[in-house]
């Protein structure tokens, strides 16, 4: 228990409330990419705070990476003393099944194939980037791991990303079926490929 | 290691985030709130002294701070709160001696997450004025009076967490009782605490009324 604050005699450390205020959607946005019902985003973000509130003496001016770091923590314990269900959830991650957004039915599009056949790490720090928008420093606050780390990390899981994207949209119909997707989406382009 | 050329195949990515954050529903919030009170209830353990924790002193502000810490919201607020106890502090280490029913403004950095203000009353989804008919467990029944707020039904059944009695007598709301007379605010099914809800005062009631312009 030897995690003091950082700076001993003045900490700028965030007060919960506003904490909360400013990162209760982050969080459980966080959690709900994550999980595959919102009951369970939710209490995995709850668990975040609960967590973040216990140590709120060690929280750093810009919270947020640490608050996901916690939320990572979070869903890990909770695979680890899962079962069945969350090894179930892991091959339907990113489809809330009870959160009403409309990217629920994005499962199946390329780039989230893409992303599944990856490595865990590599989609992780994948969805950082992508997802919650994160710097380099941020995520290296978020894995626990150096900043270096990060960036060798992202640049090989980019990679290996781009290698099975396009693969995947090669492969046959699933051009057709990429840009049937895409442009249903709130940011979709227009389609890059005809229906012949 | 040089970046990739051309398009990031990271935005294709981007368009496949399965979750808006600005769509988040605010029921989804309710509850994420509503878990961290009974998180930090189930922490304390009130009833048997079944503990793992040794923190004696905290572990009362935990058990105080966990009936705040149910609303959501997103403005500080004026320390302005008409109920006993509404401590959230800052930094929990420090805040042992601080005892429930410290009054906010007692308390320099606690507050609650959002606290009372007849603006932020205002920016509930209800608010009535109601007599309690039923309470199971942590769900209460309401005949409705008058509604400042929501939905003009009779009777409304909604969770009030920490506020029957339950787990533990809210710090930040009352103590809800059969035939009490009660303001009644919050969001969704929740009631929420911290002066959201009260017993019933007509000078408090009148202040509703301006406040949500009925």
């Amino acid at each position: 228990m030897s995690s003091a604050p950082k700076s001993s005699e003045e900490p700028v450390r965030p007060d919960f409330a506003d904490l909360y205020a400013r990162h209760q959607r982050a969080i459980l946005a966080y959690t709900s990419r994550r999980t595959a019902s919102s009951a369970d985003a939710e209490d995995a973000a709850a668990e975040t705070f609960v967590t973040a509130w216990r140590r709120l003496a060690s929280a750093p001016v810009e919270p947020l990476p640490w608050l996901y770091g916690i939320a990572r923590r979070v869903l890990a314990n909770q695979r680890r003393a899962g079962d069945r269900r969350m090894r179930l959830m892991d091959r339907i991650r990113s489809q809330p099944q009870d959160m009403p957004t409309p990217h629920a039915a994005s499962a199946e599009a390329p780039a989230m194939m893409a992303l599944r056949s990856l490595r865990t790490d590599d989609q992780e720090v994948l969805r950082l980037v992508a997802w919650e928008g994160l710097r380099h420093a941020e995520i290296a606050v978020v894995l626990g791991i150096s900043v270096n780390a990060v960036g060798i990390r992202l640049h090989r899981a980019r990679a290996r990303f781009a290698k099975e994207l396009g693969r995947l949209t090669l492969k046959g119909s699933g051009a057709e079926r990429t840009s049937d997707q895409v442009k249903g989406r709130p940011f979709g382009r227009s389609r890059q490929v005809d229906k012949t | 290691m040089s970046e990739p050329q051309g398009p990031d195949p990271l935005d294709e990515l981007r368009r496949v985030d399965p979750v808006d954050m600005d769509q988040l529903p605010s029921a989804s919030l309710a509850r994420m709130s509503a878990r961290i009170q009974e998180k930090i209830v189930d922490t304390k353990d009130t009833g048997t002294g079944r503990r793992r924790f040794m923190l004696p002193a905290v572990a009362v502000v935990l058990a105080g701070i966990a009936l705040i810490v149910v609303v959501a919201g997103t403005r500080p607020a004026p320390a302005h709160a008409p109920t006993p106890g509404t401590a959230l502090a800052s930094q929990p280490a420090a805040t042992a001696g601080v005892a429930l029913g410290s009054p906010i403004s007692n308390v320099g950095s606690a507050s609650c997450i959002e606290q009372y203000s007849p603006q932020a009353l205002a920016d509930r989804s209800f608010a009535f004025d109601g007599t309690v008919d039923r309470i199971d467990g942590d769900e209460v029944t309401f005949q409705v009076g008058r509604w400042f707020k929501g939905a003009a039904r009779d009777t409304v059944t909604l969770t009030a967490t920490g506020m029957t009695g339950t787990a533990i007598t809210s710090a930040g709301g009352p103590n809800l009782s059969v035939g009490g007379r009660f303001l009644v605010a919050g969001e969704d099914h929740f009631a929420w605490p911290c002066g959201f809800t009260q017993p019933y005062d007509p000078a408090v009631a009148t202040q509703w009324a301006q406040a949500t312009g009925n």
